[in-house]
């Protein structure tokens, strides 16, 4: 039994994923699941782990990738809960700016858009258009009443952002305005409301499985049933997401992706980091998603493994640090022992005449699972490659690094014409294969092409312009 | 006080089927079907799943009246007996106490099946003369002659897809037995009429015994006016048989797996023109996949002819199309009907004559762009110069002339980021072409309190009926929105539903609407005049008052208690048929629209020639909306539907393994657009004349809009990208990175 607060209250839980105990246990049926697998955002909620804290944190997550399990003393406010702030319920003012705005159609996926939108408003940075849309990115609609929200991101920007911008405290300042009801500040913290429990008869049900240790559950609920499987998510580390220690960049596995990002940000260390954190997944993916858990999957498209491989990562474990280059074994394997945990990714901090590039090609340019992905690693000094680091995902078992063709890079001049070089290296050392994401002669193109991409970055701007297509 | 449907929405407070109070006993269902594409079914070996506390397993035999839910043909079983024709062909309904129960149940279920062959290609299907109906014929001038005369021809394929639906609300349908044999479904469905049919026919009870309510859907565009038939009429079957409520909601995967798709079509073209690009003839023929039954497939073609010369002139024209039958599940409605696979074709021909003349495919679309007194095919006549507003307007008020000049020169330099634009203009005709559907009733009821309620036979399903009737309702009593509701949708408020599609809902029902107010109204003011002593034809209305020839004023609240109290009637039944439609399928020919709407877009794309992606960047559309409605809803759907139509045309694509299962049945396989994949958009709507058939003469909106997005495939252009192989390797939809990348580069991987 888990207690938590739901909507200000405190209240108890069977293990069950959150979305099905919100719509079935609890009948607070705004929150709508269209995928279930984290790709829509039709089922998001606001989630804060620290509810008793003067200043608690709220940020929006999809339902259907959490279980009721992993949310011990966490506070969860739905739809439901902006509903007794003004009388009637539809005159709150952000869903009149939506509705005014064009923002909803069916309707369906309306709720998830404003959890969504009171997440970037909460926990944006600039608070302008171009942060707005991509922080509701994560949330699709298939009537594509897209120019609507945009529409909705842009009076938001005008109305609402230049006094959250100037306030000391978000939250607090959203309770004042009756956006958001008093009580996320100050959840009760009387006799749990057990209403519904005694009535559950899927309780019983839920079959004893082995439970596997996972990260956020960001992939995992994907290839595995939140009603039937069960999994023991690791809390998130209550250490720092990111530090600088030593001349060696820690990386904390266990932060949601998005901390590691803000905090690399406020470092000032890693730029490709953030345009890499961008292109990972959705935000409310990337508030759930971790380091650990992408490299235990060991997905042969997970994006962040070619970033660490030319990083020349090491991976400190529970139980020892190793290479990045030893921790993966083949397809989806890895050199971890039963319950050993990946805690933390040591980087070298960067020379000053470096760069780091990654991209990614996927069949819709955003919030999609890659084709194929690439990271490289440079050092040129007067033109020349001093040092060069290329890894390749997508495109074999497990993502690999272009150890031959680095080796022939060092020393070339950045105006040489590489394709060849590229195209022959790649014969041998890359082996895609045809699936619903691309077939494999695509894979093997779009490597060389990434490759060729990312050499051309290296030229002056004016002589990147130019492709012999 | 009623609100707006969105802000409903927003607040969360909207109900969809699966929101809905689940009644007490409750049976939750899980649905058997075929796990092969082909073959016989010889036993269902449901021991296992019986054996459970409280399942039920409802087969064929089961079936109290006929097991048959065909709607144009009979051709279609509830539950398979004894053929297996599809993926996904339920073959028997598990019922238990929990949804968890139900489906473990139903995988204890063991099937003695003989699977056979496939046919899961469209041609195929054809060579085997595997069709629904003979292949259709549309005719006009001498093509024969005119292709032996002509300067130029141009002759290929076009290949356009199958799209999945990927309503956000999967098919759910809540069945609750009632007293007398009685049954009211709760169904998500796009045709309540079409279910209360269905259900009374395997039920064996008469349609006055089951009660269909819709309360709206989460999204539908064609996938369920046919096909929430199946599920309903499980779940009605399953109410009936145990008397208890029976909830059947279909999860994702099952929905993507077991659901039709929009029509999959192979055409062959051949066009003709002479040397300055004047179109000379057209000869073309559609195979269109329909799936394993015949299901709408035959109405879909239908329309495929009807739109196969688009908003072009061409003077000679034979147009052939034929229905396939397939192991797939069987192919439905999509917004567009049949047009969009017709449409493409034809800009797909042009693009190729473009190429061979050397002449742009904005001149060629321009020159041949039909004008007034045009003469369909069909026997209609084009009667205004809308389409040619449309575009000088968008040409004139969007800088195209400048816009296409600067694509060019952007481009001399070969930059790695290229640009292109595309124009498609649009000639869309409104109505059911299948005539009798083209009517609705509505009720209008003012209540003691002066408050309104509307039942219409429109669903609501995100395209903002319910907002356009409450417009009209308020537009004639010149009452403010919050006095006026619409119901849901009921199939015994108005009886004899049409679908709510072909874009006509709400001049079907806008239509009636303003029938049942004016009538309501006359009333009024005829008492008014004998209530006050006033003549009827000095009094004027006026702001929802009634004015008096002596200048006092009667509220509208103290006009309604009044008439109420001297027992006036305040409500009417209004009807509404579309006047003067036929159409005569022995010659071909007829008036079968109402109207046609016009409209012309121009899409920017910029394409990255290192990695085969692109973005589609901006989007200008000129439409002759006529008068609006609701501006909000209109635009939406001018937005919504580019955007949907862009997505079919760049990213979304079914994939199948070669013994017909779905591989791409779920989100994280089938790709729909997202916020930032959207272009930017300027809308500009246009009044060109008055109509008689839509109500305040509003146009409709529903489906053109998706048309409208499907020049994007012809933006980026052939100047730098071979990607576009009409002539060779034919056209073909979506145009994903991969066919772009591949394009760019056919002999890096030789």
């Amino acid at each position: 039994m888990t207690r938590l607060w739901l909507n200000g209250r405190a209240c108890s839980a069977d293990d069950k994923p959150l979305l099905e105990f919100l719509r079935q246990q609890r009948q607070l049926h705004g929150t709508r699941g269209a995928c279930h697998e984290g790709d829509c955002g039709s089922c998001q909620i606001l989630l804060s782990d620290n509810p008793l804290d003067e200043r608690p944190q709220f940020h929006a997550v999809t339902s259907c990738l959490l279980r009721t399990a992993d949310l011990e003393q966490h506070h969860v406010v739905t739809i439901e809960g902006l509903q007794h702030l003004h009388s009637p319920a539809t005159a709150h003012p952000l869903f009149q700016l939506l509705a005014d705005a064009g923002a909803s159609q069916c309707g369906f996926c309306s709720p998830g858009l404003v959890m969504a939108l009171l997440n970037w408003l909460l926990n944006g940075t600039t608070l302008d258009t171009t942060e707005g849309e991509r922080w509701i990115n994560g949330n699709l609609c298939r009537c594509t009443g897209y120019m609507g929200q945009r529409r909705a991101v842009q009076h938001l920007v005008q109305r609402v952002a230049p006094s959250l911008r100037e306030s000391p405290w978000r939250l607090g300042t959203l309770i004042d305005m009756q956006w958001l009801p008093a009580w996320m500040q100050f959840p009760d913290t009387g006799s749990a409301d057990d209403h519904g429990l005694a009535d559950d008869h899927d309780a019983e049900t839920m079959p004893a499985l082995p439970a596997d240790t996972i990260g956020g559950g960001t992939d995992y609920w994907l290839e595995h049933d939140s009603a039937q499987a069960c999994a023991s998510v690791l809390a998130p580390s209550t250490e720092c997401a990111a530090q600088v220690d030593n001349a060696l960049l820690y990386l904390n596995a266990r932060s949601p992706l998005q901390q590691v990002a803000t905090t690399l940000q406020q470092l000032d260390q890693l730029p490709v980091f953030q345009s890499f954190t961008e292109a990972f997944a959705s935000m409310p993916v990337r508030q759930r998603a971790t380091l650990g858990g992408n490299l235990a999957h060991a997905s042969p498209v997970a994006d962040s493994i070619p970033l660490l491989l030319v990083l020349d990562a090491m991976v400190q474990t529970s139980q020892r640090t190793l290479s990045i280059h030893e921790l993966f074994t083949g397809f989806k394997q890895t050199a971890l022992q039963a319950g050993e945990i990946i805690e933390w990714l040591l980087i070298p901090l960067a020379e000053p005449d470096t760069s780091v590039q990654f991209d990614k090609v996927s069949r819709r340019p955003h919030t999609d699972i890659a084709v194929a992905n690439a990271a490289s690693y440079w050092r040129v000094r007067d033109d020349r490659v001093i040092e060069a680091r290329i890894a390749i995902g997508g495109a074999s078992p497990m993502p690999v690094r272009l150890f031959a063709l680095e080796n022939d890079l060092k020393n070339l001049p950045i105006t040489s014409d590489i394709t060849t070089l590229v195209k022959s290296r790649l014969q041998t050392a890359i082996n895609p294969i045809s699936d619903v994401r691309g077939s494999a002669q695509y894979r093997r193109l779009l490597a060389r092409q990434l490759i060729l991409a990312h050499w051309q970055q290296l030229q002056p701007t004016q002589e990147r312009q130019h492709v012999r297509a | 006080m009623s609100v707006r449907e969105s802000e409903l929405h927003l607040a969360g407070l909207s109900q969809y089927v699966d929101d809905l109070p689940v009644p007490e006993h409750c049976l939750f269902a899980a649905v058997v079907t075929s796990p092969v594409a082909n073959g016989i079914l010889h036993h269902i070996n449901a021991d296992a799943a019986r054996a459970l506390a409280g399942v039920t397993v409802i087969t064929a035999a089961d079936i109290p009246g006929r097991n048959q839910v065909g709607d144009i043909l009979p051709d279609e079983r509830l539950l398979a007996d004894y053929q297996l024709n599809f993926l996904g062909k339920p073959l028997a309904l598990v019922l238990a106490d929990s949804q968890q129960i139900a489906r473990q149940a139903a995988q204890q279920i063991t099937l003695d099946i003989e699977a056979q062959e496939p046919i899961l290609d469209v041609l195929n299907a054809y060579q085997r003369n595997n069709t629904f109906g003979d292949e259709r014929q549309f005719r006009k001038g001498d093509t024969a002659s005119a292709f032996a005369a002509a300067a130029c021809i141009v002759e290929g394929t076009v290949d356009t897809p199958a799209q999945e639906h990927l309503y956000f609300e999967t098919q759910a349908t809540l069945a609750i037995p009632l007293d007398g044999n009685r049954l009211k479904l709760y169904s998500a469905s796009q045709n309540p009429g079409s279910i209360q049919k269905l259900s009374a026919q395997v039920l064996q009870l008469d349609m006055n015994q089951i009660e269909v309510e819709v309360p709206r859907l989460g999204g539908a565009f064609g996938g369920k006016e046919e096909q929430a038939k199946t599920w309903a009429v499980l779940a009605a079957l399953g109410a009936h048989l145990t008397q208890r409520p029976v909830k059947l909601v279909l999860n994702r995967q099952e929905d993507m797996r077991w659901t039709g798709k929009r029509h999959p079509y192979h055409a062959k073209y051949r066009l003709a023109a002479d040397n300055d690009g004047n179109l000379l003839a057209y000869d073309v023929q559609f195979l269109q996949d329909g799936g394993a039954v015949a299901d709408l497939s035959t109405a879909i073609l239908e329309r495929t002819l009807f739109h196969a010369t688009n908003a072009y002139g061409i003077p000679s024209v034979d147009v052939k199309a034929v229905s396939c039958r397939t192991h797939h599940p069987s192919n439905t409605a999509f917004r567009g009907f049949g047009a969009p696979q017709a449409i493409f074709t034809l800009e797909c021909a042009l693009d190729h004559l473009s190429q061979t003349l050397q002449i742009p495919r904005w001149q060629l679309q321009q020159r041949n762009l039909l004008q007034p007194g045009y003469r369909f095919d069909y026997g209609m006549t084009v009667t205004t110069a809308a389409l040619q507003e449309c575009w000088d307007r968008l040409w004139q008020h969007r800088n195209l002339a400048h816009r296409f000049a600067a694509v060019a020169q952007h481009n001399q330099h070969a930059p790695r980021f290229r640009k292109g634009l595309a124009i498609t203009p649009l000639c869309f005709g409104i109505a059911f072409t299948a005539t009798h559907l083209n009517q609705a009733s509505v009720n209008v009821n003012i209540y003691q309190d002066g408050s309104i309620g509307i039942a219409c036979s429109a669903v609501e399903m995100g395209q903002g009926v319910s907002e356009k009737m409450r417009a009209i309702v308020a537009r004639c009593f010149e009452l403010p929105l919050e006095h006026i509701r619409v119901d849901y949708t009921n199939s015994s408020k108005t009886p004899n539903m049409s679908a709510t599609a072909a874009s006509v809902g709400s001049d079907l029902s806008g239509m009636a609407a303003l029938q049942a107010c004016t009538t309501i109204k006359q009333r009024l003011l005829e008492f008014a005049a004998a209530h006050w002593q006033q003549d009827v034809a000095l009094l004027r209305w006026d702001n929802a008052k009634c004015l008096l020839a002596d200048g006092s004023i009667i509220d509208w609240h103290t006009l309604i208690t009044t008439a109420y109290l001297q027992r006036i009637s305040l409500a009417e039944h209004a009807y509404y048929a579309t006047p003067d439609l036929y159409f005569d399928r022995t010659r071909e020919q007829g008036y079968p629209f109402a109207y046609h709407v016009f409209g012309v877009s121009a899409i920017d794309v910029t394409v990255d020639c290192l990695l085969g992606t692109y973005t589609v960047d901006q989007v200008d559309v000129v439409y002759d909306l006529g008068q609006s409605l609701d501006n909000n809803v209109d635009r939406g759907q001018m937005e919504g539907g580019l955007v949907q139509g862009i997505g079919y045309s760049t990213l979304e694509e079914i994939r199948w393994d070669e013994q017909g299962h779905v591989l791409t049945d779920r989100f994280a396989t089938y790709k729909i657009p997202d916020l930032l994949s959207a272009p930017r958009m300027r809308v500009d709507f246009i009044a060109s004349a008055s109509n008689p058939h839509g109500p305040f003469s509003a146009k409709a909106i529903g489906e053109p809009p998706f048309l409208l997005g499907l020049g994007v495939y012809f933006a980026p252009g052939r100047g730098h990208a071979q990607f576009q192989s009409g002539s060779t390797a034919g056209y073909q939809l979506p145009l994903t990175p991969e066919r772009v990348l591949l394009g760019l580069y056919p002999d890096a991987l030789v």
